[in-house]
């Protein structure tokens, strides 16, 4: 089975040092979230992997050889974003058999199914959209395409709750009916929490959490209490923040010592992944200049 | 022939059709102004520098649009490149033949083609040299323009447009300039040193010589030169906001 792996991805514009040696793999058959600050560089390393920017060091592997430039693997990966790439003046079903003559194939009965779903009228020219119904019709695209490894960056931007509800459905049916790939790069975590698998965070141009949802958030522990009591549980265990409150601290980790009895007037509970990404991210985003 | 190939060929030939429409209504304003006006002589050159226009914009707008498909389809840089020069060359032969079929009608072209008149080409030879003439000088503004469009995406959209006067300006119209001269003063060709010698150096005829030969060879030239910088700077184009 294929696997995409980075190994040191640098990007950088001018001075900006958006990448710092990205390290990670994505392996197949697997609905990843990719997650990260405003201009952490979720959006210019999905770039890199479809080849629309070129790393400045480093390299993104699809069985062991180089994406860039290599029009074999480019046809088997698939990237969703919010650029408008396609002509603005051609009808979506002319986008439609555009992309299946560019990836020669394209799952035209399930591109049926989720345009009736959405309410996209197929005959419509893509610059007459609405933002929202854009994003469905290149949504619609990605669903659709024969590839391994499809990323979606703000899939949903523009969606009413209505849309995005059906379109966390459908990937959901989609995903479990032909399991392939998918990469999710999102701001609303709480939407997605339940459909991804496993997550990444990119924050200050590094990867700084690559780990399985079901683990991170048996591990995630929000511990309030007295201070001194708080303190005394949690001795030795690395704390992500603190937040005093007169004589009360609640506290955010990863590395409760849950095998310690919990103190009398100590309460633990656990840390959903929305809570967990902002207490991981809380003191980086953005972009350093060198 | 791939299928993806021929795929990103029909985008950039979409491409090039509006650039190529867009250059076909400016033609037909010269028609207008022929059979209103009696402009015919004036248009004999007209047509010329529509066809060279149209080639620079080909190059240096229509080509790098493409690439917003090329991105988005998976399409690499390499094939997006090939498909491109099959566009331009596509293109620049059916305005060759459309620019030499209008200068053969008198009431567009009144004496005729002016390349034609220049280098006294005249019968089916002469016809097949202005053919090859016209066509190998839209590539040579084509790989112009597309190798400025190229190294131009980084830049603002103000500049970007501001290059696209930069080649009406520094391509167009100090040729446009040269004939209007030679039509105004046909003696000065004769009487002056220095315009002899820029008349030679672009190619055209010197002491009424015909030495179209000379031009063929620039334009290839320019074509190859231009033609290589169009490659490699498109071999690194990447999306910003211009594509």
């Amino acid at each position: 089975m294929s696997k995409l792996e980075f190994k040191q991805v640098t990007r950088t514009f001018g001075n900006k040092k958006v990448l710092r040696g990205v390290n990670m793999t994505w392996e197949p058959g697997q609905l990843y979230g990719l997650l990260g600050r405003n201009g952490a560089g979720k959006s210019t390393l999905m770039n890199i992997v479809n080849n629309r920017l070129f790393p400045t060091a480093g390299k993104v592997l699809l069985d062991g050889k180089s994406v860039t430039e290599n029009a074999d693997a480019q046809n088997r990966i698939f990237l969703m974003s919010a650029a408008m790439l396609y002509p603005g003046d051609s009808r979506i079903e002319q986008l439609f058999t555009l992309t299946k003559q560019m990836y020669g194939a394209f799952d035209d009965p399930l591109a049926a199914h989720l345009a009736k779903a959405f309410g996209l009228d197929p005959h419509q020219r893509f610059r007459k959209l609405s933002t929202g119904y854009r994003t469905i019709a290149k949504l619609i695209i990605a669903l659709c395409v024969p590839c391994e490894f499809v990323m979606l960056d703000e899939p949903v931007l523009g969606l009413d709750a209505n849309n995005r509800e059906i379109f966390y459905q459908e990937l959901a049916n989609t995903f479990a009916n032909k399991p392939r790939t998918f990469i999710i790069a999102s701001h609303l975590i709480e939407e997605i929490e339940n459909l991804v698998t496993h997550v990444f965070v990119l924050d200050g141009g590094t990867i700084t959490l690559d780990e399985d949802v079901a683990e991170l958030t048996a591990k995630g522990r929000v511990v309030t209490g007295p201070t001194a009591l708080v303190h005394e549980w949690l001795g030795g265990t690395c704390v992500l923040r603190e937040v005093p409150l007169g004589g009360m601290l609640t506290a955010y980790t990863l590395d409760a010592p849950l095998e310690k009895p919990v103190p009398a007037g100590v309460t633990v509970g656990g840390m959903d992944l929305q809570q967990m990404y902002l207490e991981l991210t809380r003191n980086g985003g953005g972009v350093d200049d060198d | 022939m791939t299928t993806k190939f021929r795929a990103m060929l029909r985008v950039q030939l979409q491409m090039m059709a509006i650039v190529m429409v867009g250059g076909l209504f400016g033609g037909l304003i010269f028609v207008v102004m022929s059979l209103v006006g009696g402009t015919a002589e004036v248009n004999g050159w007209s047509s010329e520098f529509i066809g060279l226009y149209m080639a620079a914009i080909l190059g240096y707008f229509a080509t790098p649009w493409a690439l917003g498909s090329a991105f988005q389809n998976g399409v690499s840089r390499k094939l997006f490149l090939q498909t491109a020069a099959v566009g331009l060359i596509v293109c620049s032969a059916l305005m060759a033949g459309f620019v030499t079929a209008v200068s053969a009608v008198p009431v567009l072209a009144g004496t005729g083609s002016f390349l034609a008149s220049v280098y006294h080409l005249t019968g089916a030879a002469g016809t097949l040299w202005c053919v090859a003439l016209r066509f190998m000088a839209y590539l040579a503004f084509a790989a112009i323009g597309a190798a400025l469009g190229f190294l131009s995406l980084p830049f603002s959209g103000k500049v970007r447009f501001a290059l696209v006067f930069g080649i009406y300006g520094l391509m167009v119209l100090p040729g446009l300039a040269l004939v209007l001269v030679m039509m105004a003063l046909p003696h000065l060709v004769t009487d002056s040193g220095m315009l002899q010698f820029l008349l030679a150096l672009v190619g055209l005829p010197l002491h009424r010589a015909p030495q179209p030969q000379i031009l063929l060879l620039i334009f290839t030239v320019l074509t190859l030169g231009f033609g290589f910088l169009a490659v490699r700077f498109g071999r690194r184009a990447e999306l910003n906001d211009r594509v």
